[in-house]
């Protein structure tokens, strides 16, 4: 009669190895390697990684190195940041004392020192964890710096260029965003901000509620809501609602919102988003308005649902995307 | 104004800063705590050191190698810990000996074998619970029974983390054991 083929875990072999069998699991252990060569050099394996790993010395200890790595980037992070005025007393005694003079006037007129300064200067996205567990998604060129709070009930931020925000929901602490001559006011919701050449600034909200500002009528605030905009003008020093960009996140996550749009208008915009060329020379298609978002979709898979919508025909020639009514090539035969 | 910079043999750059974190952080916590048997100190003696070496390496003169350098720091700076801890008279003399002895070790400690590292690289990317439990184990000596009353934790979850944890070390190992196999051939054959 054969035997029943049996199964050793590796948790009762490790049991083996560190001494903790009873007499009946160690019989079953060595009956297991009498079946076979393999089960012999697995023991022999997890035999030879355990007496290796007791040669250590001085022996390991638990130790997190990712965290501690993260911790000691953080300290020297910090550091940069004091230790900026130190350098110029190297150059000479004068122009550090311009210089601190200078600094001293800064630092009186912006109170708020930057705990963490934040910048991309890569030609991709690059998303980093806030302090207090917000993100932020940078766009080339932009800078974030996260300020050491003036009070316990916000979080401060200074920005330049455009960002998208993932704001960490904290009700006891507004998160606040100083971005030149406006000011932008959350508790926890998604958006992005854009401060433009003319310093106008662009926000557009993703989820949640966001609360703008222009600097000089601080009591006139307005709210925006999902799938809205606001713009901070800098020459009416004001803010105004505004139809949400359609390309507001494409940047962040080929995210296109089109709220009644004309087809003329989102071909155009598809055009250079895609950087492919559409041609539609039907009027009566182009004038068509057509609302819906897209996320993360190829052109192709683009054109082929708004076509089922709106009911024309999409054929590919050199490359091109070619619009046309969906009768015209029955007619023709 | 001349502004005199001390000759460096190894200057420091943050890609063989992180290159030297990586591969000798947890070494430099266990050597740390072989010397204060207490692990949070001991790795902020480690932090304490990489951020010096990080901060002031525009000064640090650098006689010999960035990682001698690394092991001489947390040795001084753990056996200076010591110190404060227990004053006692025949301490001072046991601190002499400490001394003599480690920068014997040191050198050696310094040329870690391929196979050590990649031991070391592989506990720690052990789960903590894990990694604690092997340790416990395989370095303290402790019964499991110990370990899960240590841990507050089932004997029955001990068993199997330890299962877990040799099984994922054997993976990790696999291309080296070839090489550990014909170690003990050597011995064997009464090398």
């Amino acid at each position: 009669m054969k035997k029943e083929p049996i199964h050793i875990s590796d948790t009762l072999l490790s049991k083996f190895l560190t001494d903790h069998v009873s007499n009946s699991e160690q019989k079953q252990i060595i009956e297991w390697l009498e079946i076979s060569d393999k089960n012999q050099k697995h023991l022999d394996d997890l035999e030879r990684v355990w007496l290796e790993s007791g040669k250590l010395n001085p022996h390991p200890i638990s130790v997190d190195k990712q965290k501690a790595w993260k911790k000691l980037s953080k300290r020297i992070q910090n550091h940069k940041q004091k230790n900026k005025f130190k350098k110029y007393h190297f150059i000479s005694a004068i122009a550090a004392s311009f210089l601190l003079l200078i600094g001293v006037l800064n630092w009186l007129s912006k109170p708020e020192q930057a705990l963490f300064t934040y910048q991309n200067n890569n030609n991709r996205v690059e998303e980093y964890e806030l302090p207090d567990g917000s993100k932020i998604f940078m766009n080339q060129l932009a800078e974030v710096k996260y300020l050491s709070p003036s009070d316990r009930n916000t979080r401060k931020v200074k920005m330049k260029g455009e960002v998208f925000y993932q704001v960490h929901r904290d009700t006891s602490k507004a998160f606040i965003i100083d971005a030149g001559i406006g000011t932008i006011k959350v508790l926890g919701t998604s958006f992005n901000v854009k401060i433009l050449a003319n310093k106008d600034i662009e926000v557009s909200v993703n989820s949640g509620i966001v609360e703008i500002y222009h600097e000089s009528s601080k009591s006139k605030k307005i709210q925006l809501k999902v799938g809205e905009s606001g713009l901070i003008s800098n020459l009416k020093k004001d803010v105004l609602k505004q139809v949400i960009h359609p390309t507001a996140f494409f940047w962040m996550n080929k995210k296109l919102i089109f709220q009644s749009r004309s087809l003329k208008e989102i071909f155009s915009i598809l055009e250079k988003c895609y950087n492919v060329k559409i041609i539609s020379k039907d009027e009566n298609i182009n004038k068509i308005h057509y609302s819906s978002n897209f996320i993360d979709n190829r052109i192709e898979e683009i054109l082929q649902i708004i076509s089922k919508t709106c009911e024309f025909e999409v054929n590919q020639e050199n490359g091109n995307y070619i619009i046309s009514s969906l009768h015209k090539p029955n007619s023709k035969q | 104004m001349i502004t005199i910079r001390p000759t460096k043999t190894e200057s420091i750059n943050a890609l063989n800063f992180e290159q030297t974190f990586n591969d000798h952080y947890s070494r430099l916590c266990s050597y740390a705590y072989h010397f204060i048997k207490e692990e949070d100190a001991a790795e902020e003696i480690v932090q304490e050191a990489f951020y010096k070496l990080w901060t002031k390496r525009e000064s640090i003169r650098i006689e010999s190698s960035l990682e001698a350098y690394l092991y001489r720091t947390v040795r001084n700076a753990s056996l200076n810990l010591i110190k404060h801890i227990s004053i006692r008279e025949d301490y001072k003399q046991y601190n002499q000996l400490m001394i003599d002895e480690c920068e014997k070790q040191e050198s050696d400690l310094i040329e870690i074998s391929e196979l050590e590292q990649k031991i070391r690289d592989s506990i720690d990317l052990l789960p903590e619970q894990r990694r604690k439990i092997f340790i416990l184990s395989r370095y303290e000596g402790l019964k499991y029974k110990e370990i899960a009353e240590k841990l507050n934790l089932s004997v029955k979850t001990v068993e199997n983390q330890m299962g877990k944890a040799l099984q994922f070390l054997r993976k990790e190992l696999a291309d080296y054991l070839p090489l550990i196999l014909l170690f003990f051939h050597e011995i064997f054959n009464g090398k």
